[in-house]
């Protein structure tokens, strides 16, 4: 296409007198960025601008200007004052003010709800804290007191350990590999019943501790069960006196104990 | 700055100032083209007085935006009227009027707007306007009578073909060719001119009484 040719397409482009196919055209040839067609257009463009040229001219009344730069001094009075402080407008100084007040009373009101958030916080936190100090000392206090058991239960093991009159009966079983002895002392009546390698029993059964006498007499001395480990211990005071017991055994009886052996042979079982 | 200096300004000069604010530049470049601006909204509206406040309008407009004037896209008189044009056109919709008979001489404008044909001499006239006038009346009068229409009534094709009693097609083909024509002639008064005669003579040029 010669650029007479797409000269003329602009120019009934921009007249509005092209068919729709060929106007689509001419959009997408502007569209490529073609310099051939830009020129083109720029040309028709200068062309119908000359039109808007060929009126002869018409000097306008003389206050027509006057209006015009009446307007400009106007615009240049607000500008001015606009720049200088507070000659704008005379609400100026106030409107900073209440800005500012406004502003300042955000501040203070954020500073409320962040110090009353905050100490409601602390408080939450020392609650905590004060909770979590009670179950410790708590904890703190059933350690004591299990330390303290085991203490004078050891003392009293010790004393017994020490005693001249020290008496004590070795138990053992037939096929389980279970064994205890117990510690006695006549003075008091205190049998100290220690026991190794128990089978751990079901939540309804446990051990119980009997005194035999001579004319094979079962006299109940306690119930006991073993830690997960097989090991358990019972202190009991009989209620008779050793010289009158001949053997002492262990059977297994139903949970909380037995008025008479309800299990044969016993667990574990030796003579005085 | 003094008056004198900013009319040895060209328009794009002119232009900057304005855009810094400078007054006086307005009143310099509303000197030397509000003639022509001034025409097309007389010619559009056919009403002084609201020729007076457009005329106006325009020339605050460009105060108020000179920046969005841009020297690549086109040159400051057309700028002005394109913008005078359209302002000119929106007016005589809002008011209603479109009688569709307009003449085309100027004879019906009010005393008091002086035709600058007649105030002016020869040597001061725009010489854009002379060779764009010349060029005007080379080419077919229907032809030119379409162009004018549409450019400064804003009829569209269809309000042309209705206003002068003839078919559409024909209406199309007045102002195709006629632009074309008018292109030509443009081009051809480009070849003939001296090269010391300045293209543009909104370019620098001042005006005088």
């Amino acid at each position: 296409m010669t650029d007479e040719q797409r000269l003329e397409l602009m120019l009934e482009s921009l007249a509005g007198t092209l068919d729709a196919p060929d106007e689509a055209r001419v959009r997408r040839a502007l569209q490529s960025g073609d310099p051939a067609w830009a020129g083109a257009a720029a040309q028709a463009k200068a062309t119908l601008d000359a039109v808007a040229a060929a009126l002869e001219p018409v000097t306008p009344p003389i206050e027509v200007k006057s209006v015009l730069m009446t307007r400009i001094a106007r615009d240049q009075d607000a500008k001015l004052r606009q720049r200088l402080d507070g000659s704008a407008d005379p609400h100026r100084f106030t409107r900073h003010v209440a800005q500012a007040f406004t502003a300042l009373a955000a501040l203070i009101l954020l500073a409320v709800v962040m110090n009353h958030w905050t100490n409601k916080r602390i408080e939450l936190v020392r609650a905590q804290e004060r909770q979590d100090a009670s179950i410790k000392l708590k904890e703190r206090d059933t350690r004591l007191m299990i330390l303290q058991t085991m203490i004078e239960r050891d003392q009293s093991i010790f004393k017994v350990l020490h005693s001249p009159q020290l008496k004590w009966v070795d138990l053992g079983g037939g096929k389980s590999k279970a064994a205890g002895r117990i510690l006695i002392e006549p003075d008091s009546g205190t049998w100290h019943l220690f026991a190794a390698s128990l089978d751990t029993l079901s939540p309804d059964r446990t051990y119980q501790l009997w005194l035999i006498t001579p004319d094979q007499k079962m006299i109940p001395a306690g119930t006991f069960n073993p830690d997960s480990s097989g090991n358990a211990s019972l202190t009991t005071i009989a209620s008779v006196n050793v010289s009158a017991v001949a053997q002492a055994a262990i059977t297994e009886e139903p949970a909380g104990g037995s008025p008479q052996p309800t299990t044969l042979p016993p667990v574990l079982a030796g003579k005085l | 700055m003094s008056v004198a200096t900013l009319s040895t300004y060209n328009d794009d000069a002119l232009a900057a100032s304005i855009m810094q604010g400078e007054a006086q530049a307005l009143s310099v470049l509303y000197d030397r083209h509000s003639p022509v601006v001034y025409a097309t909204c007389l010619r559009v509206l056919n009403d002084q007085a609201t020729a007076d406040e457009v005329l106006v309008d325009v020339f605050h407009e460009f105060w108020r935006r000179a920046d969005r004037f841009d020297a690549s896209r086109g040159n400051v008189l057309t700028y002005l009227l394109t913008m005078a044009r359209s302002r000119s056109i929106d007016r005589r919709r809002a008011a209603g009027k479109h009688d569709g008979n307009i003449s085309l001489d100027h004879d019906h404008l009010p005393n008091d707007a002086v035709k600058s044909r007649d105030g002016l001499s020869s040597a001061v006239a725009s010489e854009t306007t002379r060779r764009v006038n010349q060029a005007m009346n080379e080419i077919d009068p229907d032809q030119r009578q379409a162009i004018e229409l549409a450019f400064y009534d804003g009829l569209s094709h269809s309000e042309i073909a209705r206003q002068l009693g003839r078919p559409l097609g024909t209406i199309k083909t007045f102002i195709r060719q006629g632009l074309l024509r008018l292109r030509q002639c443009l081009r051809m008064e480009d070849e003939e001119l001296p090269a010391a005669v300045p293209r543009e003579a909104s370019s620098g040029a001042n005006r005088g009484d």
